[in-house]
């Protein structure tokens, strides 16, 4: 939140990569695999992100990636769940 | 106090956390995941959601009449003739659901080879055209429509002028292990109808062979010109083929019991429940530490705060409800 004003434009990427993901999920409701398909997606793209961005700052180290990781984790088994359980 | 100190060590950040809310924690997420998928599992085995379909099923709000009710307003709308309500393809329908709960499994073609078109065959529906769409779990008949129409193939199967007759049946049982509600819905045309596709025309929809398309838009045209011999075994009384059918009654409203509940919106709603307690807390957390400006190791908040925000809408877009 600090650095948000900052650095608005590492952001945007990220805004992109969310907002094409909820459209693929909005837009194919029919197709539970590539809906979960699309988030994995996401999860990849917003780790991937994170890694970038802390790479940038120079404060990357494991335990951020793990985070990151974890975070993605949670909303992949939550969408997961929603699909196929 | 004691309890206090633990709820703060869990949802806010402080030096017993290294400034970062305990529940933000990689360890702490990935115990949140095992919780959710064990509480899933849970919910699964539970008795009250596994053992009692009749009870917990949706059939008591789909009505095979309002499925073709709806059926032939999406084909009004697209300037196309409506389908005929069929006693036969109606009983091929509920006997393929049933095959379904029976045996099982949840496609086209069963574990055994079983095609849909012999469920036509078997009831006497000598098809010139046939096809076959198959929803479980929505909510509603006009929310199975929805989720077929949202699909181009099954739009394809319920828009196309090749059909007359319809037959729709709701079943209801277990599925792998879970209460599921069944709505079958097959197109047919007779071999025997008097307005045959012309050759040029229809020579674009016919298959090399007899084996239809496994999948969602199981158009079949065994033949270009029927043999004239082979007339249908059974005619369709002029009583069974009607526009619609008055006591066709939803399938579970016999059980006298409705309880709307589902797996899909209990998992929901906890869904929700588990991302707006993350959403919450990073937000609190985030501005905590801007605040207090203070600089820690970790990812950041905002993206967070951006990732639950953005699976929360996802979650809301959901729909119970699969299609094939």
């Amino acid at each position: 939140m600090l650095t948000f004003g900052r650095h608005i434009q590492h952001y945007l990427p990220l805004f992109a990569i969310f907002i094409v993901g909820i459209c693929g999920i909005f837009f194919f409701p029919y197709d539970a695999s590539f809906q979960f398909a699309v988030t994995i997606a996401i999860a990849c793209g917003y780790v991937s992100w994170g890694i970038v961005h802390h790479y940038i700052h120079g404060d990357l180290e494991a335990y951020i990636v793990a985070e990151y990781a974890s975070v993605a984790f949670v909303g992949v088994v939550i969408i997961f769940s929603l699909l196929f359980l | 106090m004691k309890r206090m100190n633990t709820l703060a060590h869990f949802f806010f950040p402080r030096v017993s956390n290294h400034h970062k809310a305990k529940i933000l924690h990689p360890s702490s997420l990935l115990v949140v995941s095992i919780l959710f998928v064990t509480m899933q599992l849970v919910l699964r085995a539970t008795p009250i959601s596994h053992s009692q379909p009749s009870v917990l099923g949706y059939a008591a709000q789909i009505s095979t009449n309002e499925v073709i009710r709806l059926t032939n307003e999406k084909r009004a709308a697209a300037g196309l003739p409506p389908v005929a309500f069929n006693q036969l393809l109606t009983d091929a329908a509920k006997e393929k659901g049933q095959y379904m709960i029976d045996h099982d499994f949840w496609a086209h073609v069963a574990p055994d080879g079983t095609e849909p078109w012999f469920f036509f065959q078997k009831h006497g529906y000598k098809y010139r055209y046939a096809g076959e769409n198959l929803a479980r779990d929505f909510s509603s008949a006009g929310a199975a429509i929805d989720g077929w129409m949202a699909s181009p193939s099954h739009r394809e199967n319920m828009l196309s002028p090749k059909y007359k007759d319809i037959g729709v049946a709701v079943v209801e049982g277990d599925l792998a292990g879970s209460d599921a509600t069944i709505v079958v819905q097959l197109f047919g045309t007779l071999l025997s109808d008097s307005e045959p596709v012309p050759i040029a025309k229809a020579a674009s929809n016919i298959s090399p062979t007899t084996q239809p398309v496994k999948g969602v838009a199981s158009n079949i045209s065994p033949t270009v010109t029927p043999p004239p011999t082979e007339e249908p075994k059974t005619t369709v009384p002029s009583n069974e083929t009607q526009q619609l059918v008055a006591n066709n009654e939803p399938v579970a409203s016999a059980s006298g019991i409705s309880l709307f509940l589902s797996q899909f919106e209990t998992t929901k709603g906890i869904s929700l429940a588990v991302l707006g307690l993350l959403f919450l807390v990073t937000a609190i957390d985030g501005l905590i530490i801007f605040v207090k400006n203070m600089k820690r190791r970790g990812g950041r908040s905002f993206a967070h705060l951006a990732f639950f925000g953005m699976i929360i809408v996802v979650v809301i877009i959901l729909r119970a409800g699969k299609i094939l």
